[in-house]
């Protein structure tokens, strides 16, 4: 049985596309190769949740978390891209179990390493609009639109004292442990 | 020479009156650059440690040194004690002054925000 026509048509888009696949859409297919520990997407999902409502508002606070969304998303998308996928090494390793297909998280880790900087300064940049969001809130007696602000600098904090070097720490013991890529 | 040295003597003490209600003014202006810029990680209150430590009693303070507060290791070890210089110059730009530290904040740019923050955290004792 011969390929129709559009199918034919077809296979050549699709090849079309493969071919020309942008680096930003490869680093897609790599996000949804290695998912990020729930807990952490949970908490993801909640924040965005609650940041969202905070940007729906009236007034001050809204338009303040409307900006913030932007790069709190942006933050988010690049933390699920490379930051936090490693993490999900983390229960298996703690049993002493190391694979040579967990070698992905090394080239995650390097590339955590060497954005450090620019992953610090969007840190600084989410703990700059919270603290705005943080003081807009308090003129407007939103105490709930606070507490996020306040939950949301903390996370930020979180991210730096603990899951980026975490997440470093697994892929230098990954480093160490496998040999070296053919 | 009598009467040149009490108006001499009138002349400091009119130029001491004047220069406490101008710190003062710029306390009360720090005052606010605190709340707006500082505030969400820093208390100042005595033993308060939120995201950051507290602010009570900073200056005359050694970096890193508040207790109940776990510092980054570039700030225990910077070798600071905080006085207008050493904050002015870490307020600027902190992860340059104090490379590694935890503080995720771009500094206060503006010369007289920075003076008038110092001048406010000056009165927390």
């Amino acid at each position: 049985m011969g390929l129709s026509r559009a199918a034919v048509v077809a296979a050549m888009a699709l090849s079309t596309c493969v071919a020309f696949l942008p680096v930003s859409a490869a680093r897609a297919q790599q996000q949804q190769t290695h998912p990020i520990p729930q807990s952490i997407r949970l908490d993801h999902e909640e924040a965005i949740r609650q940041l969202t409502a905070v940007a729906q508002r009236k007034g001050r606070t809204g338009e303040i978390a409307r900006k913030a969304l932007e790069v709190f998303k942006a933050h988010i998308r690049r933390e699920e891209e490379y930051i936090l996928p490693p993490l999900t090494l983390a229960p298996a390793i703690a049993e002493g179990r190391v694979t040579p297909d967990m070698r992905w998280a090394i080239a995650m880790v390097d590339r955590i390493k060497a954005d450090r900087e620019v992953i610090f300064a969007e840190h600084t940049t989410i703990t700059a609009w919270m603290n705005q969001l943080a003081e807009a809130a308090r003129r407007a007696h939103q105490k709930d639109v606070l507490e996020l602000a306040e939950t949301l600098v903390a996370d930020s904090l979180a991210d730096t004292e603990v899951m980026e070097p975490a997440a470093i720490v697994i892929g230098e013991y990954l480093r160490a442990k496998l040999p070296p890529a053919q | 020479m009598s009467r040149f040295l009490l108006a001499l003597a009138a002349a400091i003490a009119g130029s001491a009156l004047l220069a406490i209600p101008a710190r003062a003014q710029n306390a009360q202006a720090g005052q606010q650059v605190f709340r707006a810029q500082c505030g969400i990680c820093h208390d100042v209150a005595p033993g308060k440690n939120r995201i950051g430590p507290t602010l009570f009693g900073i200056v005359g303070r050694k970096a890193g040194s508040e207790a109940g507060f776990t510092y980054s290791d570039g700030n225990k070890n910077s070798g600071l004690t905080w006085d207008e210089t050493t904050l002015d110059k870490y307020l600027a730009d902190p992860r340059a002054t104090i490379p590694g530290t935890k503080m995720t904040y771009a500094g206060v740019k503006n010369e007289q925000q920075r003076k008038d923050l110092i001048a406010y955290l000056a009165t927390l004792h």
